[in-house]
């Protein structure tokens, strides 16, 4: 992967692994500088082997779930590239016509193929091999065996042109070129020759609109050089014989450039080969006219606004602000550069300006320039490795990010547990601290020995967390090749070491920070508290002199000065006194003091709360001008806390109802917390207008649900002790006690407790929401009419083969007794932009046209989200308006914006000022102006009415014309359109009868001369909800890593808690518990703390899924909301059976323990 | 089995023998080969109902290993311990257990409390180990709060009390089941003179007024001066049995 998160993997790599070499360094240092403090904390490892284990265990699993989403990450991208290698093999560029291929191809003539090559050698000396190319795409038959390739793709070579882009080998691995083929000869890949179980000597027929072709197999060759295909199934021929067969003579669909370098190396010459070659081939006069166009104050204003970060330019990608900053920088040279005539060559990015143009509202401006775009050069040049391979790392680190923000759960849990341990290990060393508090150990003293302590700890972990991480990375692949299991996409195990010292790097910062932290808050001890093991309650806190605070900012703002003071003083000698100045001195101690005294003097005040209320508000403020989700959300939880911590502070005089405000205080904050971020959705829309929300909403939502739950709960364990002394009185009169006290203990142990119900918490939440929302996808299989609109079979066909009547044609060819079709309807897409005739812009977006015949409109049974009631309230009454006025037409539900912020930018036509989750019947008709998007044919504006969207799940098996939105109408429009009747190339079939499955092969098999490439819709859906449903298990074992996590937390705690109630355990037998009873104590606090995070997480994700519902119902109707309670019930008793497996042993223990040994010691 | 211990032991009716504690050449040895403390060395023993005794000596002679020997909650090596009758030695763990619930309370010099209970919760729990239904248990373990003079504290956890206070609530603790043996190691160890003399007033009229037995561990001359009994030990052997004037 290059990136993650936005960021460079090499710099991410490079950041944290120095930010992890300078922490280790200076650790180092300190534990040096400190021998005796290392050796104090260093010798814990070894004094308790299995305590060392144990911690190491789990603070590793932080890392290991870093490790795991980069791991799959990097198999992905590196699966895609291999089969990106694969398929384009020495090629790195193409050059094609510019215009679409629609109605046949266009092509490039003999001499602009010389012309192209001249250019090439002209403008750059690092492409090493131009090769033309003949390609077409045809059915195949084997004539020797009956097996047949709808989609058999013959690519013609020149064998004078083919050096650099690799030999040709068969089988055997005997070197052959394509200059040894004979007359109707070809060459088969391994993958085409398998299809159609082809050897030497098979004789083969193509179907060509034009007839048949026969030709025969002279060999099978061995993938890579020029028989790079990837999955595609490839013969090869020669390119003059080919031309000859097919009536191409002197015609060359493409030009391919091999870059110097080899296959993977030549990425590197990419950018600079195409912008060359870009420039060569534009027409410098229209770019020049363009460039005059464009250099107008209006424009580089608006271009100016367009780039500034402010509320108004929210839904302005990076990307294209960078696009717009490139355009403003070559535009305000004044005068024309060769890198704006690259800019405006690269038709996306051209787009992306008229787009903006189109503001101005000046349609005369915008009219001049698309006209103008239209000349601007002859070829299209495409970087198609270098796109191919961009594409594969963005779904590789998609990949990884999506893993990451699900993992991120986890990661925060694992961090959790960090915390945890090194409280627990502070609070076994309590009095041990707190004695050497008393002889003279200062602060820092306990700091450096927990940090060093915590430091070996770090690195041992991490180390161990990326070995785990790679482990469990290659499972996921594993278990991800067998949900694919597709034999053209194999998964190949892949770790790169950028990965690997990410994940180490990552992990060891992680766990160093939180150790620093915990020592920092461990070393805060009372040293009275300590030795006499009182609470924290009983310690009043100390005075604030505001006087001192503001000195020791001042100080730590002029801190050289200090050391040099200080140090003059000293009596050590010189060597050390510049060394130990040059150390504080350091950019990042200096800051630290600062930040430090800065803190102490913010801190008295954020314990007032207002300060909090103040910040709040100004969050809130913020998130509503820039309408930002995530501020707004933030700032409210600001102001509940800022009001919490307001009482606490107004009452902490009134020192007999101090306890009750806090529990108040906190009450309320976790109640209101709860509230407002369990709401649904919508609730404060009304007042605060739609807000935008990114993927960290996702994140923050969960941990702030979580938090304040479990923030309540712990702040009312009254309750759940009264509500459990209620049951066990009157069920389990003879554990009662037992019950008591294993209850008793983890509430009263509120920090430990809440963190590690926390855990639980957040791993159980985002599995039930995976659980319940993949339950969603259902619908596809319990409504499947909605998604195949009624038919049986879909069937391609490519263009321009027209198949007449299939009915006629089954029943001429002798199959009717085995296919029996009740209905046939058509359709064929034509590439096309529209826009919404009342509106002022000139601009037309993308919208393909789903042109279908009339037999389609009396037979789909495809639903609609949205429709005017003038037309019906039925979808049989729409489509039959549809059937009987062609002037009407249907748009699909992509028109809308999704708003989703995991899904994939939108593009093309879009309604704007319909809001996607208004009433079905409140659509009405609007007109649509439309045109082909295409150069093949004049360029002719047409319009239709639009009396509907269709159903969003309606898209699925529709066989639109490609990626974005589309519309339907009738094929009425076609000549008037298109200038001519073309064949239609979807067919549509609902069997009177009979099994699709069955039914599939045969039609394929009748139909080869076609091309006919069928499917079985139902199982298809059923296909995919297998696919689906694999990846949900295969991401639910990746969050239910996390598991892991609070399941060692469970052993963390319950060893603890033996060591720390020894003498408890023994006075408890003494007074006749049993060691059955102390072992069922323990395992039962085990399991309380464990379902208590279970529930919460349960309840909070069923809550939260029910939100997402509802918000997805608005979109999708029909959709039923159903817990899975039985997978829910199994997910809750597998984590409760691992925190018991792990709660055993500690517990066993606990019963083991003989009363007179551990009631001796007092 | 529960309950005839529940009976028998509630309704207070204690034994009919006379002697309910008896030991004869009880050994008590810790360690392993390379590092053996023989820590009692064939103790003859014997105790009656009612009686409360006194076993002092110095730090390391074996007094608190012969309470924990005589208690069960520690094994012997060679001799007999006999309860009411009883061989403890013949009761496996979870008899001992029931034994020790029905049979016994234990005083100890740091209280063990159970920091999480509150003091009406602490004393609650031997009578829910005996299978006391809860609301029967919060009455009895309110009625022997409130005899411990600590009727207004019932809600207090531990760490909310005194030193005085806390030793109140394991007294309450180990009197509430009504035994017949009250096993008290240094009692008064972490108290104050004041607080020692009021504890052991009320330990002693505890004893005169329920008949309980009281084997007691202690350094302190005026824990012991409450005895009737004071056995002194030395070395892992019983020096003098004395009665006193009590």
């Amino acid at each position: 992967m290059e990136k993650l998160f936005g960021i460079q993997t090499d710099s991410l790599a490079y950041g944290s692994g120095i930010l992890a070499s300078l922490m280790f360094l200076i650790l180092i240092f300190v534990a040096i500088r400190a021998i005796v403090m290392f050796k104090i904390g260093a010798r814990n490892l070894p004094r308790n082997p299995n305590q060392t284990v144990l911690i190491i265990l789990g603070l590793m699993l932080s890392t290991t779930i870093i490790g795991a989403s980069l791991g799959v990450g990097d198999t992905v991208t590196h699966s895609i590239r291999k089969v990106v290698f694969d398929g384009l093999g020495h090629t790195d560029e193409t050059i094609r016509p510019t215009g679409s291929r629609f109605f046949g191809e266009e092509f490039i003539s003999r001499d602009q193929l010389d012309r192209i090559k001249q250019v090439i050698k002209s403008k750059t000396n690092n492409v090493d091999g131009v090769m033309s190319l003949v390609e077409i795409v045809l059915p195949a038959e084997n004539l020797s065996n009956d097996r047949a390739e709808a989609r058999m793709t013959l690519r013609g070579f020149n064998h004078s042109e083919t050096t650099a882009f690799g030999k040709l080998f068969l089988l055997d691995g005997t070197e052959v070129n394509i200059s040894s083929l004979g007359k109707n000869e070809l060459f088969l890949t391994g993958s085409s020759s398998s299809t159609l179980s082809a050897s030497s000597g098979d004789q083969l027929r193509f179907y060509s609109t034009e007839g048949v072709h026969d030709f025969v197999v002279k060999g099978i060759l061995k993938d890579g050089g020029l028989a790079s295909g990837g999955s595609i199934k490839l013969a090869i021929l020669n390119q003059s014989d080919m031309q000859n067969e097919f009536a191409l003579i002197d015609k060359f669909n493409e030009v391919l450039l091999s870059n110097k370098g080899g296959i993977e190396g030549g990425l590197k010459y990419s950018e600079e080969i195409t912008k060359n070659l870009r420039l060569a081939f534009s027409n410098a006069e229209v770019s020049n006219q363009m460039f005059d166009l464009l250099n107008s104050d209006k424009i580089l204003d608006l271009i100016e606004k367009k780039i500034e970060i402010n509320s108004e330019n929210r839904s302005v990608s990076e990307t294209d602000r960078e696009t717009f900053g490139d355009f403003l920088t070559e535009i305000r040279k004044g005068s024309i550069s060769d890198e704006f005539i690259n800019l405006i060559n690269d038709s996306r990015k051209r787009f992306l300006l008229f787009s903006l143009v189109k503001e101005l509202e000046d349609s005369s401006l915008l009219d001049q320039l698309v006209f103008l775009s239209l000349d601007l050069g002859e070829f299209q040049v495409e970087e198609s490795k270098k796109s191919a391979i961009e594409f594969a790392e963005l779904i590789g680190s998609s990949t990884t990010t999506f893993l990451g923000l699900f993992g991120s759960f986890s990661i925060i849990v694992g961090i959790l547990l960090i915390f945890l341990v090194m409280v627990l290990l502070s609070a076994s060393r309590q009095t041990e601290m707190g004695m050497a508090r008393a002889i003279g150990f200062k602060r820092y003293h306990l700091i450096q020995i927990f940090t060093l302590e915590g430091w070996l700890y770090a690195i041992l972990s991490s180390l161990v967390g990326t070995l785990f991480g790679v482990a469990v990375s290659f499972t996921l692949v594993y278990l991800l090749q067998n949900a694919i299991g597709s034999d053209d996409f194999n998964i190949s195990p892949k770790y790169t070491l950028t990965s690997l010292v990410i994940t180490f790097s990552s992990g060891m910062i992680l766990t160093l920070i939180t150790v620093i932290i915990s020592s920092y808050r461990i070393s805060k001890l009372n040293i009275i508290v300590a030795i006499r093991g009182l609470t924290e309650e009983m310690v009043k806190p100390p005075e604030i002199i505001w006087k001192d605070r503001f000195k020791t900012l001042l100080i730590a703002i002029f801190w050289p000065v200090k050391v040099f003071k200080d140090l003059r003083k000293s009596s050590i000698s010189f060597f050390k006194k510049t060394f130990r100045v040059i150390f504080s001195i350091l950019p990042p101690i200096w800051l630290w003091q600062i930040l430090k005294s800065i803190f102490s003097i913010l801190s008295p005040l954020l314990r007032q709360g207002w300060p909090i209320i103040i910040l709040g508000i100004i969050a809130t403020y913020y998130g509503l001008d820039l309408l930002k989700g995530t501020y707004f959300s933030v700032g409210i939880s600001l102001v509940i806390l800022g009001i919490g911590t307001l009482l606490r502070y107004v009452f902490s005089k009134k020192i007999f109802i101090v306890k009750r405000i806090n529990r108040f205080a906190a009450s309320l904050e976790g109640a209101l917390l709860l509230a407002f971020w369990g709401a649904p959705f919508d609730t404060f829309e009304g007042l605060t207008g739609e807000l935008e929300f990114g993927v960290e909403v996702f994140i923050l939502s969960g941990v702030a649900m979580v938090a304040s739950s479990v923030w309540l709960i712990m702040n009312n364990t009254q309750i759940i002790l009264w509500v459990f002394n209620f049951i066990t009185g009157k069920a389990f009169s003879s554990l009662q006690a037992v019950f008591k006290t294993a209850v008793a203990y983890p509430i009263n142990a509120k920090f430990r407790t809440g963190l590690t119900v926390s855990m639980f918490a957040l791993i159980i939440f985002t599995l039930v929401i995976n659980t319940v929302l993949s339950g969603l996808d259902n619908v596809g299989l319990n409504q499947p009419d909605r998604l195949t609109g009624g038919y049986d079979i879909q069937a391609r066909l490519p263009k321009g083969f027209d198949i007449g009547d299939l009915k006629k044609n089954i029943e001429d060819k002798g199959f009717s007794d085995r296919i029996s079709i009740d209905v046939v309807a058509k359709s064929v897409d034509v590439p096309s932009l529209a826009k919404d005739a009342s509106s002022e812009e000139s601009q037309f977006d993308e919208l393909g046209l789903k042109i279908v015949n009339d037999s389609y409109f009396s037979s789909n049974k495809f639903e609609f989200s949205h429709y005017d009631p003038k037309y019906g309230s039925t979808p049989m009454e729409l489509w039959l308006a549809l059937k009987n006025d062609s002037n009407l037409a249907v748009l699909s539900n992509d028109v809308f914006e999704s708003g989703d912020p995991f899904g994939p930018p939108q593009e093309g036509f879009l309604i704007k000022d319909f809001p996607s989750d208004s009433e079905a019947d409140k659509w009405v008709e609007r007109q649509i102006l439309f045109k082909p998007n295409t150069t093949a044919v004049e360029d002719k504006v047409v319009t239709r009415t639009v009396i509907g969207i269709l159903d969003p799940l309606a898209g699925n098996y529709q066989g639109g014309p490609g990626r974005g939105p589309y519309m339907i109408t009738s094929d009425d429009v076609m000549v008037d359109y298109l200038g001519q009747q073309i064949p239609f190339d979807t067919i549509y079939i609902s069997l009177k009868d009979g099994d699709a499955k069955e039914v599939v092969p045969i039609l394929e098999k009748i139909f080869i001369v076609f091309g006919m490439d069928a499917v079985d819709t139902i199982g298809q859906i059923e296909s995919e909800a297998e696919t689906g449903e694999s990846f949900n298990r295969l991401f639910q074992g990746f969050v239910g890593l996390g598991l892991l996590v609070g399941v060692a937390a469970i052993g963390v705690l319950s060893v603890r808690a033996v060591v720390e109630r020894r003498k408890i355990i023994g006075t408890l037998r003494a007074i006749g518990y049993t060691s059955n009873m102390i072992q069922v104590q323990f395992l039962l606090e085990a399991i309380f703390v464990t379902v208590l995070g279970v529930l919460i997480g349960v309840g909070l994700g069923i809550l939260t899924s029910w939100n997402i519902f509802n918000s997805i119902s608005q979109e999708v109707e029909g959709l039923t909301y159903v817990v899975p309670w039985v997978n829910i019930i199994v997910l809750v008793s597998i984590t409760v059976v691992f925190a018991l497996i792990t709660a055993f042993l500690p517990a066993r223990q606990a019963a083991k323990i003989f009363p007179a040994e551990v009631l001796r010691n007092e | 089995m529960y309950d005839y211990f529940v009976k028998f032991s509630l309704l207070g009716d204690v034994m009919p023998q006379d002697i309910i504690v008896e030991t004869n050449g009880l050994h008590k040895i810790y360690g392993s080969e390379s590092l053996r403390v023989h820590a009692l060395k064939g103790i003859d023993l014997k105790i009656e109902t009612g009686e409360m005794v006194a076993v002092m000596g110095p730090s390391g002679c074996g007094k608190t290993t012969l309470l924990n020997c005589l208690s069960g909650l520690d094994s012997i090596n060679e001799g007999d311990v006999v309860i009411d009758n009883r061989p403890i030695s013949s009761l496996n763990d979870n008899q001992m257990s029931e034994f020790r619930a029905k049979f016994m309370g234990f005083i100890f010099q740091t209280y063990n409390l159970l920091s999480v209970l509150t003091a009406q919760e602490n004393v609650e729990m031997p009578l829910l180990v005996s299978g006391v239904k809860s609301g029967l248990a919060a009455e009895m373990a309110k009625n022997q709060l409130e005899e411990v003079g600590l009727l207004d504290w019932i809600d207090h956890k531990p760490d909310q009390l005194s030193g005085g206070q806390r030793q109140r609530v394991a007294i309450a603790r180990a009197l509430v089941n009504q035994p017949a043996i009250i096993w008290a190691d240094e009692p008064t160890g972490n108290l104050d003179s004041s607080n020692e003399k009021e504890i052991m007033d009320l330990m002693a009229r505890l004893n005169s007024e329920h008949n309980q037995t009281v084997v007691l561990v202690t350094h302190s001359d005026l824990v012991a001066s409450y005895a009737h009994r004071i056995i002194t030990m030395n070395d892992g052997v019983v020096v003098s049995s004395e009665n006193t004037a009590k």
